[in-house]
């Protein structure tokens, strides 16, 4: 940018110099007082979104037993929400399987909450990809509703502590859904 | 929350779809405010299309960079449209260092460019607050101030309108008491009342990125910006015993 001087500039440098001192004076003073105390719970809400406590809700699974979020507390938690109809559920589900297999002795736990269909349905897709982790029926979409569920896949990832620190709406591709893993794995 | 859109198997969340809007009304607005500045506006275009590849290869491979045996394995996932592999800095980064070296390459000097483009930066400003209102990102502490209002199960600061109101707040500064054009003072009076309007609201933000000690990142950027931004005035304008002379 030009050196040159620009007479049509209203303000001397001189003005300018002064309130670059006062700019820093209060500026530092401003981000001292709005400090985030030590303390301070930020996120203890419960919201379907990274940095919130995951909702908590219990549903049936498909083997009849319920099944809460809660009870997870402590260990790292995938929820997938998806159902038959849905392609891209049906193309990511074989990675999110590998990955839980490679994960589950590490105390992964992967929640696949299908959206309001019918349990023979549900088993039938079940037993074609192998689902080993519990699958859960939402049949009044009510946990869908909860978690502002506005497109089928929608993936959310749970620190050991309950905060959800990730979310991915729509279909994942193999790496993707390695990546995701992995850093909830890693505690990123 | 804001819809999904469904596309050809992809779910594209209304977001960034009215981020691609807005921006692509900014290239236009740039174009205009360039060529009434002497610039060709088609370089706006250019640049600011060569901006979004850029940072979107960039971003995409400062993402494959912290994952790299995933994407060893699977190369093609380099190219996949999924919006969540991307890093985010990485690519705003590079967007600006594409643009900055289309810049250099086509000898457009850069102070009269940024002047040109002013105006869209403040529109950009405001579209990303509007759409972060209807995302529900960028939201604030909670509050009990009368104006809070109801977001992610509390009543907060309006974190996103507050951005908004400084978007147009800076408008009306820059048109109401205008600088010339032409020597960069457009775009160091933009950084500095968006860092001023940045380092005040940050305070009001419940996302923060928060270092060490409680203080906010981005409160302690902003200031630096609003420092250099203020230098940077300082050294064009008269001294007074210019001006009395």
């Amino acid at each position: 940018m030009s050196r040159q001087e620009v007479s049509s500039t209203s303000w001397t440098r001189q003005r300018y110099i002064f309130l670059m001192v006062l700019m820093a004076i209060f500026g530092l003073s401003w981000i001292v007082s709005s400090r985030v105390p030590e303390n301070a719970t930020r996120h203890v809400a419960r919201a379907p979104k990274p940095g919130f406590l995951a909702p908590d809700f219990e549903l049936q699974s498909l083997d009849g037993a319920y099944v809460k979020l809660s009870q997870y507390r402590g260990r790292p938690v995938v929820i997938n929400f998806w159902a038959t109809w849905c392609p891209p559920c049906r193309s990511e589900m074989p990675a999110i399987v590998r990955e839980y297999e490679r994960y589950k002795g590490q105390g992964l736990v992967v929640l696949a909450v299908d959206n309001g269909e019918d349990p023979p349905k549900v088993r039938a897709f079940r037993e074609e990809y192998g689902m080993s982790f519990p699958v859960l029926l939402d049949k009044k979409m009510r946990v869908a509703e909860m978690y502002h569920i506005r497109a089928l896949p929608t993936t959310f990832f749970i620190a050991p502590d309950g905060t959800i620190t990730d979310m991915v709406v729509g279909g994942m591709n193999k790496a993707t859904v390695r990546v995701h893993f992995q850093r909830l794995m890693e505690g990123h | 929350m804001m819809p999904v859109f469904s596309l050809a198997g992809l779910s594209i969340p209304a977001k960034p779809l009215i981020l691609l809007l807005g921006f692509y009304a900014a290239l236009w607005l740039g174009s205009k405010g360039a060529e009434s500045l002497g610039i060709d506006g088609d370089h706006v275009w250019n640049g600011g299309f060569l901006s979004v590849v850029g940072g979107l290869v960039v971003g995409r491979l400062a993402y494959a960079v912290r994952y790299p045996q995933v994407y060893i394995q699977d190369p093609w996932a380099l190219i996949s449209p999924r919006l969540s592999t991307f890093v985010p800095w990485a690519a705003v980064l590079g967007g600006g260092v594409f643009g900055y070296l289309y810049i250099r390459h086509h000898r457009i000097p850069l102070g009269r460019f940024v002047d040109a483009i002013t105006p869209a930066l403040v529109w950009l400003w405001g579209i990303v607050a509007l759409a972060n209102l209807f995302a529900g990102d960028a939201y604030g502490e909670i509050t009990n101030v009368p104006w809070g209002i109801e977001m992610w199960g509390a009543v907060r600061h309006p974190t996103q309108l507050y951005d908004l109101i400084g978007a147009v707040l800076t408008l009306f500064w820059l048109f109401i008491k205008p600088s010339p054009r032409g020597q960069g003072l457009w775009g160091w009076r933009l950084l500095f009342a968006y860092s001023v309007w940045r380092l005040f609201t940050e305070a009001f933000r419940g996302d923060s990125f928060v270092v060490w000690g409680g203080y906010r990142l981005w409160q302690i950027v902003a200031l630096l910006g609003a420092l250099v931004a203020l230098g940077a005035l300082a050294r064009v304008a008269p001294s007074s015993r210019s001006t009395r002379g």
